[in-house]
């Protein structure tokens, strides 16, 4: 087992229940959409994955640890091992391609000289390695989009977690995006990715958990977007 | 901590200087003027002090002893009494015969003479005290002595004193707590404007693993060097002028004792920079604590 929630609501301050009693289990190495219409509770999924919400009720657990008891501490050890890539990509526009990716090594104290080895390693990954002494502002959508998978990425995570990463991008440069994914998902990562992205959803016939409403609905092998499929 | 993240840590911390330089530059300033606030009061509240005790280890009491006059075993025997005293430091017997000598010396004629043989004036003896607090309690111990007469010191002016110094030690603390306070607002205004700015960077730093820790830092740091910048400022100021002060004092006005070392000056100045530096931690933190939810 690698992921599993049991039995998880989640109310926020304002009153606002995201997540009703909701059970699911992941395994490693699996590819999951979470979809549903805005407020549908993907996104909570997602932050309660990287402790960026507790859980209300319930427990979540990852690698057998219940992530409501996790100290304050050791969260940021948990982060190390989960790659988190949004939809606006979140990249500092100050700094290079290379240095964004940079950045999340030297803020977990990597050493100089793995941050020279690792980061032209991921940047040619995601197909961006001559691209590493520009800016953000210079690139397109999509290649903001893999930098923000670069760095997802480069601490070598067991589990990727995705919010709507193709929210901002046209048809052809999600799949890129999505191509990407799940090469990236082939070496063994776990990808837990929240889409509103139809046709993706129903062309790739992967593991689908739809939500309404904070409830889950459905929780479909091979499924597609649309209750009918 | 790595060395890399080191180098991160003082890269940031200067990018960030320069960035808010002008918020910067006030919270210097403010730190700076409380220190220096704090300096002069403490040269101040020392200088009193050391006034203060050296006005009070030369206040004497003086006892003067009955007439008629008494036999000389009984004039030893109350200098005896009184020198079992408790914080009695010395007694020293000044008889008739020797004031009239003294009296005398001053004089051209034959006092004596004119006084028909008769010496007026009685034994006196001059007690020290070990500690000023207790010249009151003494003297009034010594006047219930039977065949002391009238005893005499120098009341209201160990009042007076001790007064002067403990409204000086208040009314600087006072000072000081009020611009303590303003330095650290200041600065924690400054480190607040380096956290919105970067706030970007540190929710990128939250989510792909920093530590809390190492997420402060940088602001601590920040802040730390605003106060130290100040209080280097301040001691300079402090330090120099002073210097100055004392140098006027030895040349013109010598009768005023002022504390003149470099052992004084020195702690002055360490106790300025540690003031600062706390002033400066103090600041990020509260800073840290209500803007940097990590």
């Amino acid at each position: 087992m690698f992921i599993q929630l049991t039995n998880v609501s989640k109310t926020y301050p304002n009153g606002v229940r995201a997540l009703i009693d909701a059970s699911l289990r992941i395994n490693k190495g699996e590819f999951v959409f979470l979809v549903g219409a805005s407020g549908a509770g993907k996104s909570t999924i997602i932050k309660l994955l990287f402790r960026e919400e507790r859980a209300s009720r319930g427990q979540v657990m990852i690698n057998g640890k219940n992530l409501n008891r996790l100290r304050e501490g050791r969260v940021p050890y948990l982060r190390r091992n989960t790659g988190i890539i949004f939809q606006d990509f979140k990249l500092l526009p100050t700094k290079s391609v290379h240095d964004n990716v940079a950045f999340a090594l030297q803020v977990v104290g990597t050493s100089s000289r793995e941050i020279r080895e690792k980061v032209p390693a991921v940047l040619s990954l995601v197909g961006l390695e001559k691209k590493a002494e520009f800016l953000p502002t210079q690139l397109s959508g999509g290649e903001q989009q893999r930098v923000c998978i670069a760095r997802a990425v480069v601490n070598n995570p067991s589990l990727v977690l995705a919010d709507e990463p193709t929210g901002n991008l046209d048809p052809d440069t999600s799949w890129d995006i999505m191509n990407l994914l799940l090469d990236i998902n082939k070496r063994g990562t776990t990808i837990v990715m929240a889409s509103h992205a139809r046709d993706i959803v129903d062309s790739l016939r992967k593991r689908v958990v739809a939500m309404e409403r904070g409830r889950i609905l459905r929780d479909e092998e091979k499924g597609g977007y649309g209750s009918e499929s | 901590m790595s060395l890399s993240s080191l180098r991160y840590v003082i890269k940031e911390t200067a990018l960030s200087l320069r960035r808010n330089a002008w918020m910067s530059l006030a919270s210097v300033s403010t730190v700076a003027i409380s220190l220096i606030i704090l300096g002069f009061a403490l040269t101040l509240v020392y200088n009193t002090n050391q006034l203060a005790s050296n006005i009070e280890s030369n206040i004497e009491i003086s006892a003067f002893i009955l007439r008629p006059p008494q036999t000389t075993e009984q004039v030893q025997q109350i200098q005896a009494q009184i020198e079992q005293m408790q914080g009695v430091k010395s007694v020293t017997l000044l008889s008739k015969e020797q004031a009239l000598a003294q009296f005398q010396s001053g004089l051209n004629s034959d006092l004596m003479q004119n006084l028909g043989g008769n010496n007026p004036l009685p034994d006196k003896l001059t007690v020290k005290a070990t500690d000023a607090g207790q010249v009151k309690d003494l003297a009034e111990k010594i006047g219930k002595i039977s065949g002391v007469d009238t005893v005499r010191y120098g009341q209201g002016i160990v009042d007076k004193i001790i007064q002067f110094t403990h409204w000086m030690r208040w009314i600087g603390l006072t000072l000081i707590g009020l611009l303590a306070v303003a330095s650290i607002v200041l600065i924690s205004i400054t480190i607040r404007l380096t956290v919105f700015a970067r706030r970007k960077e540190v929710q990128i730093m939250k989510f792909v693993g920093a530590t809390d820790w190492f997420i402060r830092w940088p602001f601590l740091l920040e802040g730390m060097v605003l106060g130290l910048c100040g209080a280097i400022l301040a001691s300079t100021v402090v330090v120099y002028s002073y210097t100055g002060l004392v140098s006027y004092l030895h040349n013109n006005l010598t009768f005023i004792p002022v504390i003149d070392s470099r052992q004084f000056m020195l702690n002055l100045t360490l106790l300025m920079l540690a003031a600062g530096a706390l002033i400066g931690s103090v600041g990020s933190m509260v800073s840290l604590r209500k803007f940097l939810k990590v």
